[in-house]
């Protein structure tokens, strides 16, 4: 088990940005977006069309060739363009939905029809087989005894810098805090002078721009899959779960245990040759939480019936 | 006086975040009143309404409806033993007919069951047909009864109102908790209301409302409770309470804040 | 809409659809018509269940593929059969009738463990465990091979549905030229859903029908009035997962083979496209939809085709699903009542 350790840290800190994308999407909008997965997975999928070498061949359709710039510079121009979709989404599709009186279960349902669209328009036009970013592989080395590559640990870093940024970004910028003003109470935000139409919007670039780094770095620990997002969503919902809905603290805390916990499983004996069914630890251990205590370890009993 | 107490609380509490919205002692209710609860906005009010009916839990402290302590009960279990309650706003069920929300409410549980409702038999048939007989003297009694067959959504707000009431009555309750039963009523229609309310306790049921409408208060109340900040500050005669300092402070203390 | 306007539309939209299919196929149109009609039939049925459970009771279940895939394991497995891989021969087993009733039980059981934590809280949390329930359920029985012959899967176990077949069946299909099995099937399939039709409706008029739509509409007040919400929902949620699982039995009867990846997740999400399609609460609307449904599904083959010259099965697949997305997508923004489904239906909010 203590070989996954690495590779759980990982997940974990993966399944935790995603987590406080997801959740402070939700407590702004009110949203249960089955589609942020895609979100997730289209910050991978452009980051690889942006990267790979013109002459690589997962694309279907000839027309479009893929630009072979820098990684670097692909991932941010990625991250941005994530930041354009989700406002692009909420401005054409859910802001309509909102001011039309849709109720949350059509918008739901609706969601949930995105996804699925979403994520065959990546298996057209990207692949069904994993495919990786043209990044030298590298071997892993011994870092305190966890087995990690020199990329993972970047990645590592990366990760946590960017989760404390986030978290500063929340608890002290005016924005930040206006979005957790809305979040809370939307009456109470507009009568505070707070246009909530402007932080919903600020809240989707953010949200979404969030989860195609996700993505991105998902895609370099392991590879890019058309369904990468449909795989991830359960663990974020779950995290989302454990750490109490609502709350990005909670958020990123329940999502970096699940994150861990399904990793190590694989770990365990009784698992060999069944490493896809961690993910039905992950539900077994949703259930549970529902069972015990469903706001979570942070999240507050009003929210939750 | 030994009285069967039909409900009574102690030590009852409840908190939000910091701010204590309800802190009662002691309080008891027994047969045949009409008890109005009444105190400044923020007082607590509703919330005790809601922690009485388990639509919340308390933090601390005991219920006991006719003596038995029902503290950790769910809410549908105490309004079967016969503690009813209304809401602020109307809830009636919009996509159904009047009459039916008035069956549904005066079901039985036992005929709410799939096996039951499948095998119509003669005793369930029997049943809803006493219920309807039920549902027409109600209807009668507020005026509803031309409505019967229309969808809830077309009543007008007062009607609304009517119908809650009623869906209420028809489960023959022991005590009736009305949540502001007069809320943005005209005043015609508060008549009748008052009126109705009265003619209840007549019959024998326990009422306790939640009230804005000083007049209507003192005019048909017998007894009056006052909160303020969660806590109980006086409780007894319309007209001791009406001069009751505590009271007065607590209601202007309010405005001048 | 008045009622019989949507009728109108309903028997419209399907009449050019056949008459599409008719003159798009020289040959083997009787056959073409059976397979649709039997693979709508079923989809039907699994669409009315998920009805029962949204359309009657306002619960959100996007895992209706472990309620089908869990009825036909069950009942599958418990008459004569074969492992895919092995060879394992199994020749004895229950009576059909006593098999299927058990395999809805098992899909009941499920409804019942799935519910039970859920179905106190907002709805947001059933839609999501229903989803990873019905993704954990394709990954356990493929793991369990040596039960569920894994991805070898299940076969060998139509006998004792065929061994039902009266003869006028067959002698009708060979004279039309189709598989009598899946006459056979596709008749059994739309008895059943006769039958299941009048049982629901005359649930729906009933008291537990009415206590249904109370809940429904405003659980608090429900509560308020003696009634455990609770409870009721959960009869509300047994009872549609059973009837799909029957549908699923019928499914795997319908391939012939019982495979894991007949139900997938994204079976849950046809079923809810047809739905929406045809009219959420209606009780015949789920069967329409999922006729009209197929016929579009049919439709999206031939416009792959012209999107992509040599479009492989992939590719296929792909486009097949980018249109149930965006069917989904669609229904839902501009007809969210579907066809024959009432107006208000979906400016419900799950509170």
């Amino acid at each position: 088990m203590i070989e996954q350790l690495g590779n759980g840290l990982l997940l974990g800190l993966i399944v935790a940005i995603a987590s406080v994308s997801l959740s402070l999407l939700y407590g702004v909008t009110r949203i249960v977006n089955f589609a942020h997965g895609e979100i997730i997975a289209l910050g991978a999928v452009l980051t690889l069309f942006f990267s790979s070498s013109p002459e690589s061949s997962f694309l279907y359709l000839d027309r479009f060739s893929p630009l072979g710039s820098s990684f670097i510079v692909s991932s941010i121009a990625s991250i941005l363009l994530c930041g354009v979709f989700g406002a692009l989404l909420e401005l054409c599709l859910f802001r309509p939905l909102r001011k039309n009186n849709y109720g949350n279960v059509a918008v739901l349902v609706i969601t949930i029809g995105l996804s699925i669209f979403l994520r065959h328009i990546f298996l057209l036009f990207a692949s069904a087989k994993p495919a990786s970013y043209a990044l030298d592989l590298q071997k892993r080395e011994d870092y305190f005894g966890i087995q990690l590559t020199p990329r993972n640990v970047q990645v590592l870093i990366i990760g946590s810098v960017v989760m404390i940024l986030v978290g500063l970004f929340l608890t002290y910028t005016k924005t930040g805090r206006a979005m957790r003003a809305v979040r809370d109470s939307s009456e109470l935000a507009s009568v505070s002078g707070i246009n909530s139409d402007y932080i919903i919007t600020l809240t989707w670039i953010f949200s979404s721009m969030l989860a195609g780094f996700t993505g991105i770095i998902q895609g370099v620990i392991n590879n890019v899959r058309w369904n990468m997002g449909f795989l991830i969503l359960l663990l974020i919902f779950a995290g989302s779960i454990l750490g109490g809905i609502g709350t990005s603290f909670g958020a990123m805390f329940g999502g970096f245990i699940i994150g861990m916990l399904v990793q190590l499983s694989v770990g365990l004996s009784f698992m060999d040759g069944h490493t896809e069914a961690k993910n039905a630890i992950a539900l077994a251990l949703m259930i549970l939480i529902l069972l015990i205590r469903p706001q979570g370890i942070f999240g507050s009993k009003e929210r939750i019936s | 006086m030994t009285s069967n107490k039909l409900l009574s609380v102690s030590s009852l509490k409840k908190s939000f975040g910091g701010l204590q919205a309800v802190n009662v002692d002691s309080l008891e209710f027994s047969e045949n009143e009409i008890t109005s609860l009444i105190g400044p906005n923020g007082a607590g009010k509703t919330t005790f309404f809601d922690l009485l009916t388990k639509f919340q839990n308390p933090d601390q402290g005991n219920i006991f409806f006719e003596g038995e302590n029902v503290t950790s009960f769910q809410s549908y279990k105490l309004a079967r033993l016969g503690m009813t309650r209304t809401f602020q706003l109307t809830r009636v069920f919009e996509k159904m007919s009047v009459l039916e929300n008035m069956q549904f409410s005066g079901s039985s549980v036992k005929n709410e069951s799939i096996s039951r409702s499948l095998i119509k038999g003669k005793s369930l048939n029997n049943f809803e047909k006493e219920l309807e007989i039920e549902v027409d003297r109600i209807l009668e009694l507020l005026n509803l009864s031309h409505m019967k067959y229309s969808y809830a959504r077309e009543l007008s707000g007062g009607q609304k109102k009517l119908l809650e009431l009623g869906r209420a009555l028809i489960r023959k309750p022991k005590l009736l908790l009305l949540d502001e039963p007069l809320a943005g009523v005209n005043p015609k229609l508060a008549e009748e209301i008052l009126d109705i309310i009265k003619n209840l306790s007549i019959e024998g049921i326990n009422i306790i409302m939640v009230e804005h409408n000083i007049n209507a208060v003192m005019k048909i109340s017998e007894r009056v409770v006052v909160m303020a900040e969660g806590k109980i500050i006086a409780d007894g005669e319309p007209e001791v309470i009406r001069n009751n300092e505590n009271v007065i402070e607590a209601y202007l203390g309010k405005v001048n804040e | 809409m008045k009622d019989y306007k949507r009728y109108i539309i309903a028997v419209g939209l399907l009449t050019v659809s056949f008459l599409y299919i008719f003159t798009s196929n020289e040959t083997g149109v009787a056959r073409i018509f059976v397979n649709l009609l039997t693979f709508a039939g079923i989809y039907g049925l699994a669409a009315i269940g998920i009805n029962v459970h949204f359309g009657w009771t306002g619960l959100l279940n996007f895992g209706h593929a472990a309620f089908m895939g869990i009825g036909a394991y069950t009942t599958i497995l418990l008459i004569p059969h074969a492992l895919g891989r092995e060879g394992v021969v199994i020749e004895t087993g229950l009576p059909l009738p006593l098999a299927v009733i058990i395999g809805m039980l098992a899909a009941a059981l499920l409804g019942l463990i799935l519910g039970l934590p859920t179905l106190r809280l907002r709805g947001d949390y059933l839609a999501i465990v229903t989803i990873a329930a019905a993704e954990i359920f394709r990954l356990l029985i493929r793991d369990f091979e040596d039960i569920t012959g894994g991805v070898y899967g299940v076969i060998q176990f139509s006998g004792a549905l065929q061994s039902l077949r009266p003869n006028f069946i067959t002698n009708l299909a060979t004279s039309i030229e189709v598989s009598s099995s899946q006459l056979w099937v596709g008749v059994i399939t739309w008895i059943l859903i006769i039958f299941t039709l009048l049982f629901l409706n005359r649930l729906q008029k009933s008291p537990w029908g009415r206590a249904l739509r109370a809940v429904r509409e405003d659980e608090d007040a429900v509560r308020a009035l003696g009634k455990n919400a609770v409870w009721l929902k959960l009869q509300s949620f047994m009872l549609g997962a059973s009837i799909g699982g029957l549908s699923g039995i019928l499914l795997a009867f319908n391939y012939g083979t019982l495979q894991v990846s007949t139900f997938v997740p994204v079976l849950t999400f046809y079923l809810w496209a047809a739905l929406i399609l045809g009219g959420v609460g209606s009780l015949a609307g789920p069967a329409l939809g999922a006729v009209i449904f197929w016929v579009i599904i049919s439709g999206t083959d031939s416009l792959a085709e012209i999107f992509f010259e040599n479009a492989n099965g992939q590719q296929l697949a792909g486009v097949r699903f980018v249109f149930v997305g965006l069917l989904i997508m669609f229904t839902m923004i501009f007809t969210p009542s579907g066809i024959l489904g009432k107006k208000e239906e979906l400016l419900l909010d799950i509170k």
